[in-house]
């Protein structure tokens, strides 16, 4: 859906996307991730075509980004990070005319925005101002006027920024809704929580370069598989302390009353096996399992090294 | 049906529900249904009820609503225009609209044809009251569907100058100001450059041992950028002998010959509708993110 090959942009002096490559398949819900100023939303106004490359080419559905700009236009639904509505005017009339913008009018227009308004979970709020209605639902607003011309990729910019827990969790469970129909999202956003929860893959980018990208559940695992492995023993201490140490894949051991952490650089199906063995010289094990990491820590141990 | 550009319909919408353009349509003709009754009483008051005196009435006042109406439009066009762009911009709602099938041209004659639209709503509005010189002859509908052409050129060429100033500025403010002052350059400012540089001309002249009157030569063109003369030349026309504008312009030089001088209205009428329409490609240009 979006393929972003080499990626320049350079603002005077300041080399803001530092040759960044990144796609997203049909149907994904990609979490871009980057410290401030890493490049996120200079690659994002990219996408929508708000701001011209210096180098390198993006993609959208096989279209250049950049030749012909009515038929990307169609594709992309683009929400920033602020609400940008119009006082005076209703949720209806406010949809309308984002609809009128993207040529459609009257009746399909307004069985579009009612269609879009559902999908936002504001179903009943159309003869109400904009102006009253809360930030959650201003910009769930802002979602549905992305909506309204159907794209295909949707691209956020730290959409959620600002709202409360609660306003969160609804824009987040409309999101997941709206990828279970089939859109493609590009989301960026600071709250790595709220991305490791929704998100199908993530991208990490830092000063202008793509540090770490796939699927989430793949990212984790590999970055699990460096993190020690817990044992909690029952009984028999003694004898699971020996067999670990003369383990070869076992490179360092501590212990904390009945649990034993190891350093294990075998794969998983090796990490079976050790269990099994453990089991087999008589230790009783109530738990084994390697210490997961959080896509926070993830984004500290790739990101923070690097800007010290 | 006509299709609108969405730009202008969501304009109007808005404009219709603030008091803003209530306020301005309301104060507007306030100010002509005055000059309408105290140009008639101004007139008429001391002399008996069809003094000849009279006559001159519908013509007098005919120009003085005409002149309001153009002050009106130097005073509010660059106030609304000034602003247009560079409030989606502070609002931020500029990138969305230009991430729709809009483009930059149409956002921005959209912009331009909403602050029109406030004029020509104040000119329909007023039309009861100008339509008051009918009744006593000596103004006809030609002359009044040419002051309304003329006022609409004028709105253009004031308006586009706001909606440019909008597309270069960042701040709403910085934009109107700036608006207001071109404007004003253009209507006292050309005149007053014109007259100064016969002054030192003129001065020049008095030292030399020949005396030759002072000519501000090439200098005079500066008034085709002047939407002031050509209102001028246009009412000269209508309610004069048509040659007040020569007048004046031989006060600077002798233009008899000079058919620059002479076609002024046509001319100025023309390169203020071309200048217009550059500003406004500059302008949609300005805010192309492609482009930029």
């Amino acid at each position: 859906m979006l393929q972003i090959v080499n990626l320049y942009k350079k603002y005077d002096s300041l080399l803001a996307l530092n040759g960044l490559n990144m796609e997203i398949r049909k149907g994904q819900l990609y979490g871009f991730v980057g410290p401030n100023g890493a490049g996120k939303t200079t690659t994002i106004r990219i996408v929508a075509g708000l701001l011209r490359p210096t180098g390198g080419e993006v993609r959208i559905d096989g279209i250049p980004v950049g030749k012909d700009v009515k038929p990307l236009k169609s594709k992309i639904g683009y929400v920033p990070d602020f609400f940008g509505v119009y006082d005076n005017l209703t949720v209806m009339e406010y949809l309308e005319f984002y609809g009128s913008a993207y040529g459609i009018a009257g009746k399909e227009a307004r069985t579009r925005a009612l269609c879009v308004l559902d999908q936002v979970e504001l179903g009943s709020m159309e003869n109400r101002f904009v102006d009253e209605l809360s930030r959650g639902m201003q910009q769930r607003l802002c979602l549905a006027r992305a909506l309204i011309h159907r794209p295909q990729l949707l691209v956020m910019d730290e959409p959620a920024s600002g709202l409360d827990p609660g306003a969160r969790r609804v824009f987040k469970h409309v999101l997941q809704h709206l990828c279970q129909e089939g859109y493609t999202v590009l989301i960026s956003s600071h709250i790595l929580s709220d991305l490791a929860d929704m998100c199908s893959n993530i991208g990490i980018i830092n000063q202008g370069k793509m540090v770490l990208q796939g699927e989430i559940e793949d990212i984790m695992l590999s970055i699990d598989s460096s993190n020690p492995v817990l044992i909690t023993v029952y009984s028999q201490m003694e004898k699971a302390v020996s067999l670990l140490r003369r383990h070869p894949l076992v490179t360092r051991m501590s212990i904390d009353r009945n649990v034993i952490s190891i350093l294990f650089s075998g794969s998983r199906e090796e990490e079976a096996l050790l269990l099994r063995e453990i089991m087999e010289a008589g230790v009783l094990v109530t738990s084994f399992t390697r210490e997961h990491n959080s896509l926070e820590s993830v984004f500290f141990n790739l990101v923070e090294p690097e800007q010290s | 049906m006509i299709k609108l550009n969405p730009v202008l319909e969501n304009e109007i919408r808005r404009n219709m529900r603030s008091m803003k353009v209530s306020w301005m349509i309301f104060g507007g003709n306030l100010l002509l249904t005055l000059v309408a009754v105290v140009t008639c009483f101004g007139t008429g008051a001391g002399r008996d009820y069809m003094a000849a005196a009279q006559y001159r009435f519908p013509v007098q006042c005919y120009m003085i609503m005409a002149y309001v109406l153009f002050l009106l439009i130097c005073l509010l066009v660059p106030g609304i225009a000034g602003g247009s762009i560079a409030i989606e911009r502070e609002r931020r709602t500029l990138d969305i609209l230009l991430t729709t099938h809009l483009s930059p041209w149409k956002i921005i004659v959209g912009k331009l044809e909403a602050s029109l639209c406030v004029i020509f709503m104040l000119a329909c509005s007023s039309l009861p009251v100008i339509s008051l010189v009918l009744i006593y002859g000596g103004i006809g509908l030609a002359d009044l569907l040419a002051l309304v052409a003329i006022l609409v050129v004028s709105g253009i060429f004031i308006g586009s100058i706001g909606v440019f100033c909008s597309a270069v500025s960042r701040k709403t403010t910085v934009a109107t100001i700036l608006s207001y002052v071109i404007v004003l350059f253009l209507v006292l400012g050309t005149i007053a450059l014109v007259a100064v540089i016969h002054y030192v001309l003129g001065v020049q002249a008095d030292q030399m041992e020949v005396y030759r009157a002072p000519d501000v030569g090439g200098w005079i063109y500066l008034l085709y950028l002047n939407p002031l003369v050509t209102f001028y030349g246009l009412l000269s026309h209508q309610v004069g002998s048509g040659s007040e504008l020569m007048n004046v312009c031989c006060c600077f030089g002798d233009f008899t010959r000079n058919p620059g001088v002479r076609y002024m209205l046509p001319g100025a009428i023309a390169i203020q509708l071309f200048l217009s329409a550059l500003l406004l490609i500059i302008a949609g240009r300005r805010i192309n993110p492609l482009r930029r």
